[in-house]
């Protein structure tokens, strides 16, 4: 393998990490922009996908499904288990104190991350899970690169997902409710916009995309654990930063870029190191940027 | 006298040791333009706030509607918009970051059917009536003559017209009652003169308003009758005419300094 095969390769690996940080990323972005709320139980929403994804593949395993169908029953089982817990945080821990001090709902929710952890612990055990490798393990060789069909199809549901969710923001009403909301919360309830369900389903839709992130993680890196809620968490809310929280784009930029910049790091650096460069890029970048790269919705707001 | 549209009766709040409102009374008929004047800090916004939803009152009772008037007490905002009551704020609250057209469709949004989620599936009834906020939305663009730039981002218009779009965004929700909060603050003359002759056109499709305006030259030559507060207390009702002759009214206005910022900021 020469240089630039391995370049690709880190590429390629970096896009694959990318594309899941960028899921998980937009739940915390969006969910800034309509309450000014950092959720730090997004990073526990995701892992919870996780485990509710492989709590139905366990569930099927004595049916002889044929894989695609049992990839789909559990992204809906995933997908429709992180909905109902992204909408019942927000309606069980977040809402009641909405109106209260921004402190309060920053302590809230990382109280929300520890119950989370901790119950997650309790109920699917503190060691590594096994996550069956549902997706067949098919390679191609491109020039000197390796790609794997696992790979591909992460590319394609980031892409998709991230598209579709572009188009739902951008034109439809429930899209401009949402804009709407995360500029003027009480405007917003002036023009008869019920800002109460404009806010769930924003909480449930970004618990969607971070379920989708944990079924992705679980077939690329085939064993999951509680502690990757946090780990994983924390930088796809870096990656939201990077791009400059509460700007969706941004968030999608930001989760590539991060992932290519840990790829390129554990590639040429050191594995063990890779977490270091990965903040570091985003220190060096918040000095010059501080609202992140694509940041000027939060200097309009302050 | 015929029933009220909106009646207000006895509302009283209170902020801490601050009385904003104490025991008003206002009636407002199907039809009239009646102007709510009185110094910063009479508690006319607070009075808005009120009746809007956005803040509860400690006493006193609000009741809308022409046959069968029903209490506003504890309506959320976003039901009180659907009873038919809409607003706008003395510091304009546009969304800046969409466009003129946008501002203008959201407005709608309590016109249509179809809810949050059957807008987000994109089915063919959401979609139609998204085909119908938007014709609605350029109708009231074109009433407020900001039809060429229903594309721009709300922001980026000049201040005068930021009004006028903030008043087509409350006409969107088809309202029966349209309360204006000091719309032609800050605006410069011939602005204040393109905006009275708006307010005459709103009249005269039949909307009930309710305004709040320092301006005299404003307020005098569209409303039907003048309500007076002060110290959130009704001093004065009657004409225009009569009302520039009382003399409690000339206290509260030449009178007193002024007392700082409304208080229901």
């Amino acid at each position: 393998m020469n240089s630039f095969e391995l370049l690709l390769q880190q590429l390629a690996n970096g896009l694959t990490l990318g594309a899941i940080y960028a899921l998980i990323a937009l739940g915390y972005t969006m969910v800034y922009g309509v309450v000014q709320l950092i959720n730090f139980a997004h990073g526990e929403i995701f892992i919870a996908g996780a485990y509710a994804a492989l709590t139905v593949i366990l569930m099927l395993s004595g049916l002889a499904l044929p894989w695609w169908a049992v990839l789909g029953l559990c992204t809906a089982g995933a997908v429709l288990g992180c909905g109902a817990l992204g909408w019942g945080i927000e309606r069980l821990a977040y809402r009641p104190i909405r109106r209260a001090p921004r402190l309060n709902a920053f302590i809230t929710a990382i109280g929300m991350s520890f119950f989370l952890q901790n119950a997650l612990m309790l109920i699917f055990g503190a060691t590594d899970r096994q996550f069956p490798t549902l997706i067949p393990l098919v390679r191609w060789q491109l020039g000197g690169v390796t790609l794997t069909l696992i790979q591909l199809v992460i590319w394609a549901a980031s892409g998709a997902l991230m598209i579709g969710l572009q188009g739902l923001v951008m034109s439809t009403t429930l899209g401009k409710a949402m804009r709407a909301t995360s500029q003027d919360l009480v405007a917003c309830a002036l023009l008869g916009i019920p800002v109460n369900r404009v806010i769930a389903i924003t909480f449930m839709i970004g618990s969607m995309l971070a379920a989708v992130g944990g079924l992705l993680f679980g077939l690329y890196y085939n064993t999951i654990n509680f502690h990757d809620g946090y780990l994983v968490g924390l930088k796809a809310f870096t990656a939201a930063v990077l791009g400059g929280i509460g700007n969706m784009p941004g968030a999608m930029v930001g989760g590539i870029l991060l992932g290519l910049l840990e790829g390129l790091g554990a590639g040429y650096l050191s594995a063990q190191w890779k977490n270091v460069f990965a903040f570091a890029i985003l220190v060096v970048l918040l000095l010059f940027k501080p609202r992140g790269l694509f940041g000027e919705r939060v200097a309009e707001r302050a | 006298m015929a029933q009220a549209l909106l009646e207000v009766e006895g509302l009283t709040k209170r902020f801490g040791g601050v009385v904003a409102l104490e025991d008003v009374t206002l009636r407002v008929h199907q039809g009239e333009t009646v102007g709510l004047i009185g110094p910063n800090g009479a508690g006319k916004t607070t009075l808005f706030n009120c009746v809007t939803g956005l803040l509860r009152a400690d006493r006193g009772a609000i009741r809308f509607g022409r046959r069968n008037p029903e209490s506003l007490a504890g309506l959320a905002a976003h039901h009180i918009v659907q009873r038919g009551i809409a607003r706008t704020f003395q510091n304009i609250r546009l969304f800046g970051s969409m466009s003129v057209l946008e501002n203008v469709v959201l407005g709608t949004y309590q016109r249509t059917h179809t809810g949050l989620w059957g807008a987000a599936l994109a089915t063919r009834e959401a979609r139609q009536e998204q085909q119908w906020a938007a014709e609605r939305a350029m109708e009231l663009l074109e009433l407020v003559r900001l039809q060429d730039r229903a594309e721009a981002l709300g922001a980026s218009l000049p201040f005068g017209l930021q009004r006028r779009l903030e008043i087509a965004r409350a006409l969107a929700s088809d309202p029966v009652l349209l309360l204006l909060d000091e719309p032609a603050a800050g605006l410069n003359p011939v602005e204040k003169q393109a905006l009275l002759a708006l307010i005459q056109r709103i009249k005269a499709q039949g909307l009930t308003m309710v305004l709040i305006e320092h301006d005299m030259h404003v307020v005098m030559p569209i409303s039907d009758r003048v309500v007076v507060l002060d110290y959130g207390k009704t001093i004065a009702e009657g004409s225009a005419e009569a009302i520039q002759r009382d003399a409690r009214v000339i206290e509260a206005y030449l009178g007193v300094p002024q007392r700082g910022a409304d208080a229901a900021r």
